[in-house]
Formats: C-alpha cells, structure tokens, sequence
C-alpha cells in the first residue's frame, strides 16, 4: 500500500483519514445496495416500470456518489469553507429555481432537473449551510466582535423560508436542528439553551395545529390505524429474528415507497430483526465514532462543522428507523446510503466526505487542548 | 444598580469566552449529546428486539399452525360441512409479454369456455402486466395449456374458501375476505381458531335450517312481504337448532350481497314483538301471585293512562279470565295484569329474561334491545303487550322458552353443546307457572276463538301465541306496516321446542281475505315446519285426548261460556 512518507495527495490523505468512518460508510453503501436490489424490482413492477430501473438508477448514482465522497474528504477545511459558501450560493438558487419551475412530486416542489436526473437541491443544502454557518459560528466565538451567530440566523431564516414555500416540513426540521445544534456547542448560553427545549414542543404543537398532515401523521401515529405502519410492522411479524430470505419478503409488494421510506422494513422482513440491529449498530457506531472524532478535531470550526454533519447523518437515520418501529410518527425520511434516491445518495456521500475531511488528523495543526498560548483562528 | 444590571446582563449573554475555554464548553456539550444519541439508539433496538420477539410469539400461535394447516372447517351438528375449503389454479397473463396476441387468444379460447377469442384478444392487449383469465381452472384445463406453451401465461395454486350449502345458514356462516379473514359471522368470532386449522361444529342442524328457510320464504312471497326469520331453539340446552333470515345472500359471493340481505334479522333486527309478549305477562303474573288464573279483569271499555288510550281488537264487554285474556289477546287485560304486576317487578322479569341486554351469541351480528330508560306506569302498562321495548327474535326465543318449558332461562347459543355439558341457567318461573302458561298457549292454537289456529299441526300438540306489531315511524306508528310474530312452543305436554316465525311488513291478500296480521301470516308456517321438522327430531305424532297426555297439562279453567272444560279438544 501507501508508504508513510509518500507525500502525494493520495498519500497524505490515506494516512490521515479515518478509516474506521470510511470502513463504516463503504459498508453502508454495499448493504444499501443489496436491499435496493431486494426492494426495487418490487416496487418498479407495482408502478409500472422496468424491474431493473431501480438498481440500475442506483449503481448509476454510486459513482458520483463515491467520487464526491472521496474528493471531498481530501479537501482542506480552508478550501471546504471556500467550496460551501459558493455551493450554498448557487444550491439556494437552485431551490428557488424549484419553486418557481421545478416538478410537483408528491405535493411538493422540491425537484430540479439536471440532464435528465432529477435533484433534490435541499439534500444538498443541509450540509452545506452546517459548514457555512459553523463557519459563521467560530467567527463569532474566536474573532473580535463578529455577530456570526445574527448571520447564522439570517442564513437559516432564507433557507427555512424557502423550505416552508416547497413545503418540505423534514427538511424544515433538520435546519431549524442544525443551527439549534451549533449554536448548543458554540457555546449559546444556558438560559436560551432552557428556553429552547421549552420551546420546541411548543412549535411541534403548533405544526400539529395549523400543518394539516402533520395533524394526520400525528393522529394516524395515536390511533395506531396508519396502513403502511401497519404493514412495516408486520415486516417485523414475518421476519422474526432471522428473517424469510433475501427476496422471499412481502411487505416490497405492498408498500409504495418500500425502496426509500420504508427500506428498514423490508430489511426487517427478508434479513430479520439481527440484521436490522447490526445496520442499527453501523449507525450507532458511525455516530459515536464522528463524535469522538470531532472531539479531536482541529479548532473549533471542524469541531463544530463535523459534530453537526455527524448529527444530520444520525438523526436521519434515527427518523427512519423509529419511524419503521412506529416509535415516533411516520416521517418520510431516507435512510442514508441504504434508500434509493439519487440526491438522498449524493447528499450522504457529502456529508460522510465532509465529515472524513474535517477530522483528518492534520500534521503540524495538532490543536493543544487548553493551551493558554492557542490564539485560534489559525486553521 | 449598575453591577446587578451586568449581572443580569451576564446571565442573559454572557461575555465572551476566551477560544480556550469556548472549545472547553463544545466539547463538554458535544460528549452530553454523545450520551442522549446512545440513548436514542438503545431505544430503538429494544424497540425491534421487542417487535421481533412480540412477533415471534405470534408467528407460533397463528401462522406457524396457519402456514402448516387449511383455514378450519364450519359443521353442523351433525358433522355435514357448511364452510370449507377447495384448491383452485388462477390462470392470469402478463400481456406485454405475449408475443403472438391474436394466435394465443384463438387457442385458449378453445380451453376455456366462458371466454371467446375475441375478449380473449380485448384481454391480452391490454396495457398492464396482469390480467386474470380464469379463477378456477380444472385439472384437464391446466394440463391443456401447459400443452400449448404460451410465454407470458401463468398458473397460481390458490385456496379459496367454500360454502357448499350456497344461501342456507348463510347470515350464521357470515364470510371471509380475500385474505381469508373473517368479515361476518362465526367466521369473524372464531377468526383466530380458524384459521389455526380448527373446525367449529355449530349448534345448528343444517336439516331443520332450510325446512324453516324455505316455509318462511314461502309465506314472505304468499304476502309480498319484506322479509322474515325463523328460529328453532332447543329449550334444555339452549342450543339454536335453526336460525334463519329472509332476504338472504350466497357467502360464496358475499361481495354481490346487499346491505338489506346481509341484515341479519333473527338476530341482530330489533322489533317490538306484540302479544307474544301476553305469553310473558302471564307467566310474571302467576309466578309472582299478581293474578290468579281464575281472577276476571275488566276489559269492558277501552283503559286511559297518560297520553295512550288502550283498546282491544275484538272488545269483550265482561271481565275476562287469565286464559281469556291471552286467547282472546286482549290488550286491556294484559294492562290490568301489568297493573297488579307493577313497574319494579316487571323490569326485574325482564331483566332476567335477558331482554334488556345484548344477545350473548357467537356472532357479532347482534344488538342491544331498546327498552325505555325510566319504567313508568305507562311503560308497564305497553310491555305487557309488546310495545315500548324492542328485541330480536332471538331474544325472544330464549324468554318464551323460560315462560313456556322447563321455568329456566338458558343463554342461546350457535354452538354445539358437548354431551355433559351443562349450560348456564337461570330459574325463572316454577313448574306450575309454565304448565299453566304451555296449556294456555295450546288453547290459542286449540280453541276456535284462538288466534292461532292456523299453526295447528295435528297430532304434534303445539302451543303458541300470535304477535302484530305495527312498525315505528317517525312520530308513531306505522299503520300499514306490520311486524307479524308467532312464537310456538311444542310438544306442549312434554316442551322441547321453541320455534319463531317472523314475516316483515306482509301485505293483506284475498286469501287471507285482507288480513295481514300474525295469525293469517306467521302462525300458518309453524303446521309444515312441525310436521316436517317433527320426525327429524324422533316426535311421533299423539293422541291429544288420551288421559296420559292431558293429565300433563293444567286444563281446569273455563274459556267463554263453556261449561265442559275445553270442550273443543
């Protein structure tokens, strides 16, 4: 392999990536592909389509996927910043694009379309703002009297805006929590930390109130009469412990969006409820380990840039996951790298990226943990 | 003032940290989210260790025995079979994947004979990716097809769930779903023993249910009525022998069946039953000592009480007897006897009767009686003929079977009672009660001036009483529209049986010179149903005027001027 003192690009970056996470991610991505060849034929035959397209789509969105996930995690965190803050630019162009003229999928105007592939801009968006606005952050907590938490906010306002107008309620969500998020580690003080918490179940309640499908899903979720619920977990009833078999699963013929909603469940059924605990510990893992390793991570910015990243990424998967155990309402949300999706795949190859490059260990940056003689801002 | 305002200002937003201390505070914070995702995810896997392991249980119980056995067959008593199970072979296509359309339609339409090739070719061009050309293909069929080799035609091994007896006992039966799930019926309340591949052996004689059937259904079209219902129950056991409801449907097409034909009306129709409620208001009377059977009430002019004013069909202006009153039906006389009766005691009757609760049966097809709420005079006063509380036919059964056979009310039940089983019972009215209650019931099919002499079956020794009731509309009662009830009780000098006729809203016919009332319309079915039903069940025929027989009954009371005790015998 790569020798220690290989210099190159390559070199350095094999060296100093993590290759736990990227262990963690690759293994994602061929468990992902597995059940979508399990799912999709299904459910390409229950809306009428070539039983590959699917697949096919899928190992098509991997390459992109692989390639930006590797580029990306070579990058520096100076160029990272430089790259977010241009990419941000032009993905919020894009999402007002989709307002304007984008397709109707399911209700809402989320979808653009790029040489024949239709894109999700606010997939991307997500990470995107979690560099720029932990960018805005450190300023504000190592710069001299920057207010980056008021742009931050700014920043977040544009994009949940624009995000209500779609509607992508999810996505609302994800935003509002990363900020919420960063602005916790950057050092928010107590009392509005207090108040926070006080005052999310407050705006549940009012999206419950006056967002007529959240008082659906909500509703569906207390009175336990949901079908594809239902249907997911009674994957669970014929999966038992060990599952029917790869392919043998019968929940992918009934369930409409069992290739990306509902993946967790037709893993539950075909590879039973050990499998569904081993992705359920994958997850886990990748969680803690980037946590641990944004510990360790140089400077505030990539402390905060990459916790925050490693949240979105678990926090997603989590929706799924408990949505698919009827543990929390059913929330349509992808499971990252094992959903089908092109922007779904694309984006959790960006975020894995992102987070592999901003806790590389930096030789000659090593941050001294509370050293009086660290200035900051050096990175 | 200005350091306290600080202070406040210092709680609120705090100064700066220096970067040292600001990355002190992330990681601190960073490691406490650390532990609330840890807790998110151990969540999460107990929550699927619990779902598999709930379900696991459940997988043993019902499908692992399901997976290995046919959903359970529905008998009779007898062991015939009323639901059961066929294996059929679904032919369906795929016709984007036939390349020859016009070739394959000619040559299966040759095989099957419900399709010509022309909808054969309407069929295989259609734009999807299955189309079902035939539900159950015989054997020779299946094998003629495979013969031709066709791409893109298909066979499914399928079960599909049967009802041999087509209509008969079907509202019992009830139905089962694609899925084969219960939907109606013994199939829904015994879904779970079903289809664990156990078999459910009904209480009811598949023999006896289309005699019934098919005499009710005779007499609905005799009187172009709406619909009907007949029940034979077996007094000692309180096992339901037949129960039948007009119109009815075929479960093996449940689909096609409307509302009014899924209706179940023997059990689930509430009606006000009439004068076969006198049969009851008698027993209560002579079991709680209210009245004597030689105790004469007036009936001489029509009774006022509240805003009703009670009259009788025939009036009679001299006090009658108790077994004038329920010959004769008199309305004003079961009044007086309610009167003596009382409110209290009333209720208390017809609570143990089990009128003023659902019908503890093995179908969901039942319903709670209407009874009023409050039990004033007045309502007292309309119970004592019928009115005023409404039940099913079934109810009915079970309460003439305490009044009329052995004093014990039994609960009824669709389900064959195993020998040494000995049912749940509650004593009602003695001996004595019901033997004089049986003797009046034979006076009102006996005795000329009896309103159910058309039920007589000679020789069978049946009792009965008639019962019309006027339907309630909106803001009354409907004059036109008539429930005509006869409920029978036979043999009358050793009760065994009781047997429910009910024709819904009968028309007058010049056959029955205009009259749509009990006697012209339900009591006539009870004649064939006994003497068909009669030697199903081993009852020979007897000489009425035999001292054996008429030492069974309590015959010393007067009917009319009659010197000689019921001299028409």
């Amino acid at each position: 392999m790569l020798d220690r003192t290989d210099r190159s690009l390559v070199g350095v970056w094999w060296w100093t990536v993590d290759k736990w996470l990227l262990a963690s991610a690759m293994m994602l991505i061929v468990i992902g592909t597995l059940l979508v060849m399990a799912a999709g034929p299904a459910v390409a035959n229950l809306i009428q389509l070539s039983s590959q397209h699917f697949i096919i789509r899928q190992l098509i969105y991997l390459v992109p996927t692989l390639g930006l996930m590797i580029a990306v995690s070579m990058l520096e965190p100076r160029t990272i910043r430089a790259c977010a803050l241009v990419g941000l630019a032009v993905i919020i162009g894009l999402m007002i694009m989709a307002i304007v003229m984008g397709s109707e999928v399911k209700g809402a105007t989320r979808w653009v379309s790029i040489a024949g592939f239709s894109l999700q801009p606010s997939e991307l968006a997500k990470p995107l703002f979690a560099i720029v606005s932990a960018w805005l952050l450190k300023l504000w907590r190592e710069g001299q009297d920057f207010p980056g938490w008021a742009y931050a906010t700014a920043l977040l306002g544009i994009i949940v805006a624009i995000l209500v107008a779609q509607p992508d309620i999810g996505m609302t969500l994800m935003m509002l929590l990363t900020w919420g998020f960063q602005m916790f580690l950057a050092g928010m003080p107590m009392l509005f930390v207090i108040g926070g918490v006080l005052v999310a179940p407050a705006l549940f309640y009012l999206a419950y109130l006056y967002l007529p499908h959240v008082t659906l899903r909500v509703d569906k979720f207390f009175e336990g009469g949901s079908w594809q619920v239902e249907r997911a977990m009674e994957s669970f009833a014929t999966g038992g412990y060990l599952g029917v078999g790869p392919g043998d699963g019968r929940v992918k013929l009934h369930l409409p969006d069992a290739h990306s909603d509902f993946i967790f469940a037709v893993a539950a059924e075909e590879y039973g409820a050990l499998a569904c605990l081993a992705l359920l510990g994958l997850y886990g893992f990748i969680i803690l380990r980037g946590f641990v390793r944004s510990l360790g991570g140089d400077g505030l910015f990539c402390l905060i840039a990459s916790a925050s990243l490693v949240m979105q990424f678990g926090v997603q998967a989590c929706i799924h996951m408990a949505s698919s155990v009827n543990l929390i309402p059913t929330k349509g949300m992808t499971l990252p790298f094992i959903s089908y999706g092109g922007s779904s795949l694309l984006a959790s190859g960006l975020t894995i990226g992102l987070i592999l490059a901003l806790t590389r260990k930096r030789v000659g940056h090593k941050y001294i943990p509370r050293g009086p003689a660290h200035t900051g801002g050096a990175a | 003032m200005r350091q306290l305002l600080a202070k406040l200002r210092n709680l609120v937003w705090p100064a700066r940290p220096d970067p040292a201390k600001s990355r002190r505070i992330a990681e601190v914070r960073l490691v406490f989210c650390g532990f609330i995702a840890v807790a998110i995810i151990g969540t999460i896997g107990t929550r699927i260790v619990g779902l598999a392991e709930a379900h696991t249980n459940l997988r043993l119980a019902v499908h692992g025995q399901a997976a290995s056995a046919m959903r359970g067959r529905i008998l009779d008593r007898e062991g015939r079979l009323l639901a059961g199970n066929l294996p059929i072979t679904v032919l369906h296509a795929n016709p984007s994947e036939i390349m020859n359309v016009n070739a394959a339609a000619t040559s299966l339409a040759a095989i099957l004979p419900h399709h010509n090739s022309a909808d054969l070719r309407a069929l295989l061009s259609k734009k999807t990716k299955y189309v079902e050309l035939d539900r159950q293909l015989s054997p020779k069929q299946h094998a003629a097809i495979l013969e031709l080799g066709i791409p893109g035609v298909y066979f499914a091994k399928g079960m599909t769930r049967i009802y041999p007896r087509g209509q008969t006992a079907a509202h019992i039966l009830g139905a089962v779903d694609t899925d084969h799930i219960g939907i109606a019926g013994i199939e829904k309340s015994f879904n779970a023993i079903l289809s664990a591949g156990e078999d459910i052996m009904l209480s009811l004689d598949i023999g006896l249910q289309t005699i019934i059937s098919h005499e009710i259904h005779k007499q609905i079209d005799r009187f172009e009525a709406i619909g009907g219902a007949g029940v034979i129950l077996d007094m000692h056991s309180g096992e339901i022998l037949a129960a039948a409801s007009l119109p009815d449907f075929n479960p093996n097409q449940f689909g096609l069946a409307n509302a009014d034909a899924r209706f179940n009306r023997a059990t689930k129709g509430l009606y006000e039953m009439g004068s076969t409620f006198k049969v009851l208001n008698t027993a209560i009377a002579l079991e709680t000592g209210a009245a004597e059977i030689n105790q004469r009430f007036d009936v001489g002019k029509p009774m006022r009480i509240s805003r009703f004013t009670i009259t009788d069909y025939k009036p009679r202006n001299r006090p009658l007897n108790v077994p004038e009153i329920m010959v004769y039906s008199s309305n004003i006389g079961s009044a007086r006897i309610a009167e003596e009766i009382g409110a209290e005691t009333q209720r208390a009757y017809m609570d143990k009767l089990g009128l003023l609760d659902r019908l503890p049966l093995e179908i969901p097809e039942t319903s709670k009686p209407l009874s009023p709420t409050t039990w004033r005079k007045s309502t007292t006063v309309t119970v004592s003929y019928g009115h005023g509380i409404s039940i099913s036919m079934v109810h009915l059964a079970s309460a003439i079977a305490a009044a009329s056979g052995t004093g014990y009310w039994i609960a009824p039940t669709l389900i064959k009672s195993k020998t040494g089983d000995t049912p749940l019972k509650l004593r009602v009215f003695s001996e004595n009660t019901t033997r004089a209650v049986r003797s009046m019931m034979r006076l009102v099919v006996s005795h000329v001036d009896g309103s159910g002499n058309l039920a007589e079956a000679p020789g069978y020794m049946v009792g009965g009483k008639t019962g019309t009731a006027e339907k309630i509309k909106i803001g009354g009662y409907d004059k036109k529209a008539n429930v005509t009830t006869f409920a029978a009780v036979f043999p009358v000098h050793d009760p065994r049986y009781v047997i429910i006729t009910m024709i819904d809203e009968p028309k007058g016919q010049k056959h029955s010179h205009g009259y749509a009332t009990a006697g012209w319309v339900a009591a006539p079915p009870i004649r064939p149903i006994v003497e068909q039903i009669a030697p199903l069940l081993g009852i020979l025929p007897v000489d009425e005027n035999s001292p054996s027989i008429r030492q069974k009954l309590m015959l010393d009371f007067k009917i009319g001027n009659e010197e000689a005790t019921l001299a028409s015998y």
